[in-house]
């Protein structure tokens, strides 16, 4: 069986092939530090609760 | 004079070349000087260049001589941020990958606009790669040191820029602040920089990091300064899609206006995450300003982690061409963090989207009662070079709440202790001139003032 993190390192490593990027092993450990740094603002923004009226900021100006 | 005018200001130096007091090349050679001197210590340029600066700097004598106008910003050195275009170099924004680019045909907007003004070039300064990044320790062209203490850091992304104006380098320069990369800087190394609202000034020609919160600003070491060159930039530019079309409003004449002003301290997140320095120095600005009042920004915290993402996914596409091809090309300190970016679903940037109008609409209700708001600019003063990635992607932590939403800011150097750190005076969208005139009154109560620094 294989443990935890190699099965969060195969789910990374599909993701990213999913977006076009081949991640080497050895960009593992980096990609690992920005995702710890992601995490927690992932997390507060994900928890908070809005109403449909609340729209996105958005570049686009007409 | 001319042997210790790099320590003169803008305004000084521009009226000294323009009554015929001095020329521009002396000015310029005197800074060129300085810039041999300090350049080894604290690695403020990229590139410089002195041959242009030479030929700019005696345009501005020729014009002087033949009666025209010098433009008002005659003969005045400064330098610009590895992104903005520069006519002859690929504009590298702190990359090795983009010096693969073709050399930039054209000046960016800005810096076409500075050399109208008389300002004379002296190069591109040293910044984090692709403005990701609040320390300026790159890689691949190595660290700025900061002026103060050539241990730390001169903050980031525009670290050059602000080192060099904090030693002489040049009265005055320009960068970039998509998350606080004006005003950390200007924290660490002790002078005032103008993040003005998102729109108000032309990124045309300058390399993006995320187009819907990039902003572009001057740096000086006195608010005279600062309104005087933020005048020159302002105007409409057809090829930057964000920028908003309006007539600039001059800030520079109603600067010494006393006008009463309503000011707050901001509480909540920007007490907690500050520590005692930093909450020293905005008391020592709400005392100097008579400001009592506090009120708090509830969505700062949220606003904050909604540009974390929104940068990091932006950052990402932005060079997901070089991350799937020459990964290892990147910094290793922002080649993490974009890959990272990388794998966000979209539906993470759409919340952190909607999130950010939220914290919008809170930040305009603080208005209707203030006019200007009083906020570290940084948590610490400087630290020292090297510090874990932890800590620097947390220096931060105060800004970005407030370039989250566009806000304008100037930040005003204040001094309680041993180093230097900012105050940010935040206003209500175009409203510089109240910041600026806000920043004033502290540099004339001895509370927020520059100096060139020998380092």
């Amino acid at each position: 069986m294989p443990d935890g993190k190699e099965n969060k390192d195969e789910a990374v490593r599909q993701r990213a092939e999913f977006a076009g990027l081949s991640v080497r092993p050895e960009d593992f450990p980096a990609l690992a530090q920005g995702w710890a740094l992601i995490q927690p603002h992932l997390t507060l923004v994900m928890a908070e609760s809005l109403p449909p009226e609340a729209e996105p900021a958005a570049l686009f100006r007409p | 004079m001319s042997s210790a005018s790099y320590r003169l200001g803008a305004v000084e130096l521009a009226g000294a070349i323009r009554r015929k007091e001095i020329s521009a090349v002396a000015v310029l050679e005197s800074v060129l000087e300085r810039i041999a001197l300090c350049q080894p210590k604290l690695n403020a340029f990229r590139v410089i260049l002195s041959e242009r600066a030479r030929a700019e700097a005696a345009a501005v004598d020729v014009a002087i001589a033949a009666g025209k106008d010098p433009g008002p910003l005659a003969g005045v050195p400064y330098g610009a941020k590895d992104l903005f275009d520069v006519a002859g170099l690929p504009t590298a924004a702190g990359s090795k990958i983009n010096l693969d680019r073709l050399a930039a045909t054209a000046d960016s907007v800005l810096v076409a606009r500075m050399r109208a003004a008389g300002a004379v070039l002296l190069g591109v300064q040293t910044m984090d790669e692709y403005a990701y990044g609040f320390t300026t320790e790159n890689a691949h062209y190595g660290p700025v040191h900061n002026p103060h203490d050539l241990s730390r850091s001169a903050g980031g992304s525009s670290g050059g820029s602000a080192a060099a104006v904090a030693a002489g380098l040049g009265a005055l320069s320009i960068g970039s602040d998509t998350n606080g990369s004006i005003r950390v800087p200007s924290s660490f190394c002790g002078i005032f920089g103008l993040k003005p609202t998102f729109g108000r000034l032309p990124r045309s020609g300058s390399f993006p990091f995320v187009y819907d919160i990039d902003h572009v600003g001057p740096f000086a070491r006195s608010v005279a300064d600062l309104a005087h060159i933020y005048d020159v930039l302002q105007g409409w530019d057809s090829s930057d899609p964000a920028c908003v079309r309006r007539a600039p409003d001059l800030t520079f004449p109603a600067l010494a206006t006393d006008t009463p002003l309503r000011i707050a301290v901001l509480g909540g997140w920007f007490e907690d995450m500050a520590t005692a320095e930093a909450k020293s120095a905005v008391a020592a600005a709400a005392d100097a300003l008579s400001a009592r009042d506090r009120v708090t920004f509830k969505a700062a915290e949220l606003a904050r982690s909604a540009a974390f993402l929104i940068s990091v996914a932006s950052g990402a596409n932005l060079h997901r061409e070089n991350l799937r091809a020459r990964p290892g090309d990147f910094d290793p300190g922002t080649r993490g963090r974009f890959l990272a970016g990388a794998l966000l679903p979209a539906d993470v940037v759409l919340q952190a989207q909607r999130v950010r109008r939220r914290a919008y609409d809170e930040a305009m209700s603080l208005f209707e009662h203030h006019d200007v708001l009083l906020a570290p600019s940084t948590p610490t003063s400087a630290p020292l070079i090297g510090a874990s990635m932890q800590v620097r992607a947390n220096i931060g932590v105060l800004t970005q709440p407030i370039s989250a939403i566009g806000l304008p800011v100037v930040a005003a150097p204040v001094r309680t202790g041993g180093l230097p750190i900012g105050v940010q005076i935040i206003a209500a969208p175009w409203r510089e001139d109240l910041a600026l005139q806000c920043a004033a009154r502290l540099e004339a109560a001895g509370v927020a003032t520059s100096q060139v620094v020998d380092p």
